[in-house]
């Protein structure tokens, strides 16, 4: 493909991504800085975007994937996410509308990113990394008292506009699936466990020290490099070793020293390097849907963070907890891919 | 804040008391346990459903791919 519509619509959507989750958050967390809600109904009010927002995704994924509309779905989400951020007044459908729009912007921009490269981990993880920068400058934002609407919608109208502008990747022809498909649900199934396991593990984890701004900066560095990184990673080196080798470290990491900023912030970039490679794993087994199997693994996001919204909580980040979970994650990742390998590769990617 | 004869006489009216009161052992209204339940029930049946539909459409997808020999 083209290298100027490959780094064109990276950038776009990249970009858009990080604002669009900003805005969102910033939005809600605005909401309750500035009492107009009270604090019991906040957590219902995030709740429901989040439920919003992961779940819709394979619905919106299946309508994008029909019409072959991805760019218009982004801008779309774009344009209902501006709108939201006027709607401080208003909790109930701000939330409403800036879930919906954000369900949209990620499928419409997921499926122009792994139709630039198909096939490729490393694009959709450059596309989905800079959500996680998106999200904590935008929950600092709002939860600060200093949220002002225009900036946001200024940028979501400007990006929207290039985002129409810039040309568009062609929809990839879907690849022909081998003919016996024995292990086609079961596949799917291992990767989307993996990643719902891995969002309960990363919604469940107490790390104290996060209250420190500048901490907490780093530690979302580290996760946006670990999504961006683990793509690239994984193409060079294969898919197998750096999802499951990432994992495997990050486990005695991440259960037993996350109140240690230093190693934990290691184990958080090594846990975020398999996320690129569980999409890419996905959208590999659904030839010509890569609009529903991103939304599969958001809904696997969500439905992993479930317990954690709940009193099971506390439960959940549990060091001995995590790092079960984290080692079903893995067990769940490698039979996948090790499925996949054995029954659907087609293409030469490095495994 | 300019003093008003309201205040000075040490009268508020009644509409603005609630937002000035502390509360000290009972808790300030929130919703209540029931309309919790019905968000979150409804929350859950979203997930359920779309996951449901998910299963089917992948289903769908793969019978669609399958050779209807072998199908």
């Amino acid at each position: 493909m083209n290298k100027t519509i490959i780094v064109s619509n990276i950038t776009v959507y990249g970009v858009s991504h990080a604002l669009v989750d900003a805005a969102c958050a910033a939005t809600l967390f605005a909401i309750t800085a500035l009492g107009r809600i009270e604090p019991q109904n906040a957590a219902l009010l995030i709740i429901l975007y989040d439920v919003l927002a992961f779940s819709l995704q394979p619905i919106f994924g299946l309508w994008v994937d029909t019409f072959k509309l991805p760019a218009h779905s982004a801008v779309l989400g774009m344009l209902l996410v501006a709108a939201s951020t006027l709607l401080l007044q208003v909790p109930l459908a701000a939330a409403l509308i800036s879930g919906i729009g954000n369900a949209l912007f990620h499928v419409g921009g997921g499926v122009a990113c792994l139709n630039l490269t198909p096939g490729k981990a490393a694009l959709p993880g450059i596309y989905v990394a800079p959500g996680a920068l998106g999200l904590t400058l935008g929950i600092m934002i709002g939860k600060g008292g200093h949220f002002v609407a225009w900036p946001f919608i200024l940028l979501l109208l400007g990006l929207a506009a290039l985002a129409i502008k810039i040309p568009r990747p062609a929809i990839a022809a879907p690849r022909q699936l081998p003919e016996n498909l024995k292990w086609f649900e079961t596949i799917i199934l291992l990767l989307l466990v993996s990643v719902a396991i891995r969002s309960l593990v990363g919604m469940s984890l107490v790390m104290p020290w996060k209250s420190d701004p500048a901490l907490l900066m780093i530690l979302t560095c580290a996760v946006v490099l670990g999504k961006a990184l683990g793509g690239v990673l994984g193409d060079r080196f294969g898919w197998m070793v750096v999802a499951v080798a990432g994992l495997v470290i990050s486990a005695p990491l991440l259960a037993f020293f996350a109140k240690t900023p230093a190693i934990a912030i290691l184990g958080v970039f090594l846990f975020n390097l398999s996320m690129p490679i569980t999409l890419i794993g996905v959208t590999e087994m659904l030839p010509g849907k890569s609009g529903f199997a991103f939304g599969l693994t958001t809904l696997a996001l969500i439905i992993g963070a479930g317990p954690t919204f709940t009193e099971l909580g506390g439960l959940t980040g549990q060091p001995v907890v995590v790092l079960v979970a984290i080692l079903v994650s893995i067990a769940a990742l490698y039979a996948g891919l090790k499925l996949y390998v054995s029954h659907f590769r087609d293409r030469k990617e490095v495994l | 804040m300019k003093t008003n004869f309201l205040f000075l006489l040490s009268v508020i009216l009644l509409s603005v008391l609630p937002e000035l009161a502390v509360f000290t052992d009972i808790a300030p209204p929130g919703p209540s346990v029931g309309v919790i339940l019905i968000v979150v029930i409804g929350l859950g049946l979203i997930v359920v459903t779309v996951g449901g539909i998910s299963l089917f459409a992948i289903r769908a997808i793969k019978k669609n791919r399958t050779p209807k020999d072998n199908a």
